[in-house]
């Protein structure tokens, strides 16, 4: 199989005040296509900032990223504006545009991408629908509840067709029974749709769902028994 | 992004955040009608400086006057005639000298009656030296009139300006003074035939024609006064050269022992240019000072509302869009507020000018101060071209600089950064 993301040393510190703050230190991945991992880790264990690194969003202090065999660290803003249009992103805050109704929000990586209107709404309705919302498509984020406005986000993420989805705590802010039907459609997405996916998460039952589970500790990998 | 799609993201973006774009609208609209009022009504002010003054002033003469022109000056106790004409007409470079006789009293011309300045002149004469001024709107100005021929200025037939006239032509129109001699005091009434009514002066004179004279033949103003004593004698000259207004001016001082006044219109222009340049002063700067409130009010606005937004830009970089795309969603957004309140602003200040215009807020003020020398000034505002262009281009500019700058920052940051803002 072949390796869609691949990390080397990677490192992040930032400055919080007068605090240097490591939250990455060496961290070395490897996802194959087709893939649905986990990286399982307490707050604070840097889980987060990779995943804003795995998707382009923020660059780090050192190491490499390839995405398809691309060093990223190398890219312009424009390249990786371009690059962030094929990897699908779900926010544990669901980061949609209040503004905009359920297809609009979907739709809008497609406006971007300067598809037409007509176009872009029906596939969002189709998207829509595969996440099970087809009835709610005129509705605001504010109209809908948590675990609609994931579906929402998913439906988003997955409209541009990505080579893969990071999903940041997708089931951070929702009930336990929706989190269970929202992990179905996941693994569901994973196993019938091809997506692989990366996910990160603290909750141990969320991760049993993947393949395979990285422990993140300290901003490193660890093996399980360390954890 | 496809520009339709840009445009109507914008569109959308103002449509939902109502109350605030509103606000934000309104906050260049009103920066700009503070502009285009303030700047409309200074420089109305200055044309009508420029035009009015200068139409009512004829720079060939001078006035010899028996009355203090400064304050601090004592009346003088010297007493002018009406003959002393002959003695100015003997002095180099007078052309002509015309006696004014004034006296104030109540005139009443149908059901109105009002306290104005009666001056009783040479029709001839004075027509000679006021050619622009001294010409009739309605009636005749006879060279010999009849001895009951009166002329009355436009404001006193039209006081309010509005259409509301008193006095027609033929009109009869009585003049009231109350005299005293020796121990008893006389009431005296003319009873006049109304000749002519005067075209508008519109502005200040000085010895001329007025809005608010009333006008008399000299020989039936000699009879009802009963005297042949004169406050003051405009005198023309063959030229208009500084040196040779100087000089006469001087000359004729020389001949009345330096007891009277010769007051030239240029040095009066002058007195009152300096008071003018001190209002434009003024002016200048409250127009300043509205640009600049203008100016950080929009910025103010704009900032705010920009600043929320951070987190959107977030998410439109996370999702790929290019940093330019965003910035002109936003400049889109600050040129739509930036245009629509500019034109909200042209109108709200046009109108608010043409207010204080019509309902004389201005024109009040000035005609407080009115007297028979000067007369009203009006300030009629002007909206240039260039004004109107120039206020809508700082109110999109300054909407396009401040909304776009917050947008700009935001733009720059790591997507990461952008989303973590609150």
């Amino acid at each position: 199989m072949a390796t869609i993301l691949k990390t080397e040393k990677l490192e992040k510190s930032y400055k919080m005040g007068k605090l240097q703050v490591h939250a990455l230190n060496g961290v070395d991945l490897e996802i194959e296509k087709g893939e649905f991992a986990a990286i399982l880790g307490p707050s604070g264990s840097g889980k987060s900032t990779l995943l804003n690194m795995l998707g382009a969003l923020d660059r780090p202090t050192s190491g490499r990223i390839e995405i398809d065999q691309i060093d990223i660290s190398k890219l312009g803003d424009k390249q990786l504006s371009v690059l962030r249009r094929r990897i699908g992103f779900v926010f544990q805050f669901f980061n949609l545009i209040d503004r905009l109704n359920a297809t609009e929000n979907v739709a809008l990586p497609l406006a971007i991408e300067n598809i037409n209107k007509k176009k872009r709404q029906k596939i969002a309705e189709e998207l829509l629908q595969i996440v099970g919302l087809g009835k709610r498509t005129q509705h605001k984020p504010s109209e809908l509840s948590g675990g609609e406005c994931q579906r929402v986000a998913i439906a988003r993420a997955l409209i541009n067709k990505p080579h893969f989805l990071l999903m940041d705590e997708p089931t951070g802010n929702i009930d336990s029974k929706t989190a269970k039907d929202l992990m179905r459609l996941i693994t569901q997405l994973n196993e019938e749709k091809d997506v692989t996916i990366v996910m990160v998460t603290h909750d141990t039952k969320i991760a049993r769902s993947a393949h395979r589970i990285l422990h993140l500790l300290d901003g490193k990998i660890v093996s399980k028994g360390d954890y | 992004m496809l520009i339709s799609d840009i445009f109507s993201y914008a569109v959308n973006a103002i449509r939902r955040k109502k109350t605030r774009k509103i606000l934000a609208i309104l906050g260049v609209a009103i920066g700009i009608a503070a502009i285009v009022s303030l700047i409309s009504l200074s420089q109305g002010f200055q044309e009508s400086v420029k035009t009015q003054f200068q139409k009512g002033f004829a720079a060939d003469t001078v006035i010899v006057t028996t009355q203090s022109t400064d304050f601090l000056e004592t009346e003088s106790d010297f007493e002018l005639y009406l003959n002393d004409t002959a003695l100015i007409d003997q002095i180099d470079n007078v052309k002509n000298s015309v006696a004014l006789m004034q006296k104030t009293c109540f005139i009443r011309i149908e059901e109105r009656e009002t306290s104005v300045v009666v001056v009783g002149i040479d029709f001839e004469e004075f027509a000679k030296i006021y050619p622009n001024t001294f010409r009739a709107k309605e009636g005749v100005i006879r060279n010999s009139p009849d001895s009951y021929d009166v002329v009355i200025g436009a404001r006193i037939s039209d006081p309010w300006k509005n259409g509301t006239v008193f006095g027609e032509i033929g009109e009869k129109i009585e003049i009231k003074w109350t005299t005293r001699s020796a121990l008893q005091v006389e009431n005296k009434t003319l009873s006049t035939n109304l000749a002519a009514i005067l075209e508008d002066v519109g502005s200040a004179s000085i010895g001329g024609p007025t809005d608010n004279g009333v006008y008399i033949p000299i020989e039936t103003a000699q009879d009802f006064f009963d005297t042949t004593e004169v406050p003051t004698i405009v005198v023309q000259l063959t030229e208009s050269t500084e040196d040779i207004v100087d000089e006469t001016s001087k000359r004729i001082q020389e001949v009345f022992g330096g007891r009277i006044q010769v007051v030239t219109p240029r040095a009066v222009l002058n007195a009152i240019s300096s008071i003018v340049s001190t209002i434009e002063l003024f002016l200048t700067g409250i127009s300043a000072i509205s640009l600049l409130v203008a100016g950080v009010g929009i910025m103010n606005i704009m900032l705010t509302s920009l600043m929320e937004r951070t987190r959107e830009i977030g998410i439109l970089k996370a999702l790929g869009m290019f940093r330019r795309t965003v910035l002109a969603i936003f400049l889109n957004e600050a040129l739509i507020i930036g245009i629509v309140g500019s034109t909200m602003g042209i109108l709200l200040g046009v109108a608010l000018a043409t207010a204080i215009d019509q309902f004389g807020l201005v024109a009040g003020l000035a005609s407080g101060t009115q007297s028979t020398l000067i007369g009203e000034v009006r300030i009629v505002p002007v909206f240039s071209p260039l004004l109107l262009g120039f206020a809508s281009v700082f109110g999109v500019i300054v909407s396009i600089v401040f909304g776009l700058y917050p947008a700009w920052r935001a733009s720059r940051l790591n997507p990461v950064d952008a989303l973590r803002h609150e």
